[in-house]
């Protein structure tokens, strides 16, 4: 008899213990539940930008500046490169960065980058082998900590993607134009190249 | 042994005095005084007090979550709509599935918000802002966003209005949603009335 007691005062206690820890509802019963459930949702697209604050800068024989087609607005800019030496007339080294303050990409996107003429085109031609027509440059496009780099012989005629990323990223952006000194003779002239450098978001990523 | 000298055993037992002999006893069985030729019960029914609610949709759009010019998240008000009848006071809870508007997208840059949190406010007919929570308050079933209201009854069109606030986190691409349940329960009995959220 004495087990007997003792398992109820113990059931007593346990069944008790609920209600003492919620107090406020203490009593109260309720009938049938009436339910609403809502899907709330908001669509968000793709898109890669760059952002409006976009300056020039210069580099060792050579500046980057924004008067360019759409300017800093369209984070658009021109390098000026003197890559003569005055010494000899062959190529010599010369750098420019163009920098994007803000860019964003709110999906995982590529890096691409294409040039027109696959390095810096001179407007004269020569058959005379010591004369370069045709001067290659090095590309360092950075994004928020990704890198594409490439040579100009390798993007041209049409972008190509250099660089992968499976994130979204935003942050600042450059682009660094870098011409190697070479042991050939430049024409007189103009030599130019039309470098795009694009971020573009993977749809359906 | 006198079986018939216990008065308070059960009527089959005095039945049984009856049909058979007791021993001890003389001459013919006594009747009890205290039978009846009918019986008569006391029936009780209740009605249980209910609610029903309809809803117009469920499945709603927050339209201008993104900040065109930003990119970032800007302010939104966005409707969840009901009719609703209750015959007795009641429970309201709102719980969320996700305890925000959130994408399955996701990126180390903490630029970006992958869930952009939100507060919701409840309009029951006759009872503005009845109950309001933040969207982290209302996950494990609607536990931290439940209120007991005084108001007798419920008849008429009410809401859930939800407010996002503007923010400089950037948004992902891809689908922003979560799954909002508004629970209204009748109380049947109690005493008193609940107070703010449970």
């Amino acid at each position: 008899m004495k087990k007997l007691i003792f398992a109820v005062a113990a059931a007593s206690t346990m069944l008790a213990t609920p209600a003492l820890a919620d107090t406020n509802w203490q009593g109260k019963t309720y009938g049938q539940d009436a339910w609403g459930v809502y899907q709330v949702s908001s669509n968000v697209t793709s898109f890669c930008k760059f952002g409006t604050d976009n300056s020039g800068g210069e580099g060792v024989n050579g500046t980057s500046d924004t008067s360019f087609m759409g300017g800093a607005q369209e984070a658009d800019g021109r390098f000026s490169l003197n890559i003569q030496n005055t010494s000899d007339d062959t190529v010599q080294a010369a750098n420019a960065t163009y920098n994007i303050a803000y860019a964003v990409c709110n999906s995982p996107f590529t890096m691409q980058l294409s040039s027109t003429n696959g390095g810096l085109q001179s407007s004269q031609t020569t058959s005379d082998g010591a004369f370069i027509e045709n001067v290659p440059y090095d590309v360092k496009f950075t994004f928020d900590g990704n890198h594409a780099n490439s040579k100009s012989s390798d993007i041209a005629g049409g972008f190509q993607t250099v660089t992968s990323v499976d994130e979204a990223r935003a942050g600042a952006a450059s682009v660094q134009v870098l011409v190697n000194p070479r042991d050939k003779l430049l024409l007189e002239g103009s030599y130019s190249d039309t470098l795009q450098a694009r971020l573009s978001p993977n749809l359906g990523a | 042994m006198h079986w018939c000298g216990v008065r308070r055993v059960a009527a089959m037992v005095a039945f049984a005095c009856v049909a058979f002999a007791c021993p001890g006893t003389v001459g013919a069985a006594s009747i009890p005084d205290n039978l009846s030729s009918s019986l008569s019960y006391k029936v009780i029914g209740t009605i249980t007090p209910s609610c029903a609610v309809s809803q117009p949709t469920s499945d709603v759009q927050v339209v201008g979550l993104q900040n065109p010019s930003s990119d970032a998240v800007q302010s939104t008000d966005t409707d969840l709509t009901f009719t609703v009848s209750c015959t007795a006071p009641v429970k309201v809870s709102m719980s969320s599935a996700k305890g925000g508007l959130k994408t399955d997208g996701t990126t180390s840059d903490r630029d970006f918000a992958s869930t952009v949190d939100y507060k919701a406010t409840l309009d029951m007919p006759g009872a503005s802002d009845a109950l309001e929570c933040r969207s982290d308050q209302m996950v494990n079933g609607g536990a931290g966003c439940t209120k007991q209201l005084p108001n007798p009854a419920f008849e008429g069109d009410g809401r859930i209005r939800i407010h996002t606030a503007a923010a400089s986190d950037l948004l992902l691409a891809g689908t922003y949603n979560d799954t909002v349940t508004l629970t209204i329960s009748p109380q049947l009995a109690g005493d008193g009335q609940g107070e703010g959220n449970e």
